[in-house]
């Protein structure tokens, strides 16, 4: 029960502690965010194989454990397979949803935002393109080409 | 404001205010800034007729036209070791030039008309629109001299008039009319930034104050 718990545990810390890098409106250290950006680079493996011990492990035993000991084999183990499958989703892309979808258009007839509002302007070469800041907020980032080059508006 | 993007490619995460990968096979590299402009829709679409602006189909809702307004009451990151120059979510436009960087508070550029500054020893023009939400800065060096601007005092639009020739010069840097004109001022990139933001990433700036 020990060995199941510790890897409970271990599985919820390495799942959870990648949301650092998302905490909102707090100052987060250098440090930290490297420590963050660590765990979420292993975690997902790290949470599968923790998982599927935690899976053995209750095989081999629950037979042994009786009552309460056995609903606490498996609380434990729900939190083990909860935490690999968190790893599996990409939680950040699920609170900032990527923009798919944009089509572009003439700016005489684009009225998709007030003339008062602000848009980021880019020229490039020959070309010149309006990012409205309201959409770009929304989705901090597109990925576009602009006069053959390759860039990155973001706000 | 500030965040960190990802690339499917390496699996590297770059910072947004500086374009450096900080976490990744990348890490170290650094994305080259390319000039933009932060103006109305009017205003660009004046200047560019000819421009594309990009409509996004994500189908969900959009933040509305205030929404700068609305989020400028929610607290701001940065703790104890911010520095209080300013409030948090003043915004500020900000110039990085020879190693210096200040902040230009849109507030002081709405209220005192053009102002003549210099950032690392280059004098710079910083002047907002019309709107008071656009805003744009120019290198005030033409030549060999260092010109130094004033509003129009005869005109409710936008107009500036250099104090040596008189000329006018519009919004997009460009003389037109007066001894100078068919002149265009060089643009210095800046950015609009919450000063709680700014301030982080440039720990050394300096805020520019009005009749400073």
């Amino acid at each position: 029960m020990f060995l199941l718990g510790t890897l409970a545990v271990l599985t919820a810390v390495l799942a959870l502690a990648p949301l650092y890098v998302v905490l909102p409106l707090t100052e987060q250290s250098a440090t930290l965010l490297d420590l963050s950006l660590s765990v979420r680079h292993v975690s997902p493996l790290a949470c599968l194989l923790l998982a599927a011990t935690a899976t053995a492990w209750f095989a081999i035993k629950w037979r042994k454990w009786t009552g309460r000991l056995r609903t606490a084999g498996v609380a434990l183990l729900l939190v083990a397979l909860s935490g690999a499958a968190l790893t599996r989703i990409n939680i950040v892309e699920r609170i900032f949803p990527p923009a798919d979808g944009a089509v572009l258009a003439e700016i005489a007839r684009f009225v998709d935002v007030a003339d008062t509002d602000i848009v980021i302007g880019v020229k490039m070469g020959v070309e010149t393109r309006a990012y409205p800041v309201r959409f770009l907020a929304h989705h901090h980032m597109w990925n576009d080409k602009l006069g053959g080059v390759p860039i990155l508006p973001n706000y | 404001m500030n965040f960190l993007m990802y690339d499917e490619e390496t699996g590297s995460w770059w910072q947004q205010i500086s374009g450096e990968c900080l976490f990744g096979p990348l890490k170290g590299r650094k994305l080259t800034r390319i000039p933009s402009d932060e103006v109305t829709l009017a205003t660009w679409r004046a200047e560019y007729p000819e421009s594309t602006a990009v409509r996004f189909m994500g189908g969900i809702r959009y933040p509305k036209s205030d929404w700068e307004k609305r989020i400028s009451t929610l607290p701001a990151a940065g703790g104890s070791k911010s520095r209080k120059d300013l409030p948090p979510r003043e915004l500020v436009a900000g110039i990085e030039f020879n190693g210096a960087s200040v902040g230009f508070p849109m507030e002081a550029l709405r209220a005192s008309g053009p102002v003549n500054h210099a950032v690392g020893g280059e004098p710079v023009l910083v002047v907002a629109g019309k709107d008071g939400n656009s805003v744009r800065s120019f290198f005030r060096r033409l030549g060999g001299n260092v010109l130094i601007f004033y509003k129009a005092p005869d005109t409710a639009d936008f107009a500036l008039v250099d104090e040596a020739t008189g000329s006018r010069w519009d919004f997009s840097g460009r003389a037109i009319a007066g001894p100078l004109a068919g002149q265009q001022l060089e643009r210095i990139q800046n950015t609009k930034d919450f000063w709680f933001d700014w301030q982080r990433y440039h720990p050394k700036t300096t805020v520019y104050r009005v009749g400073r």
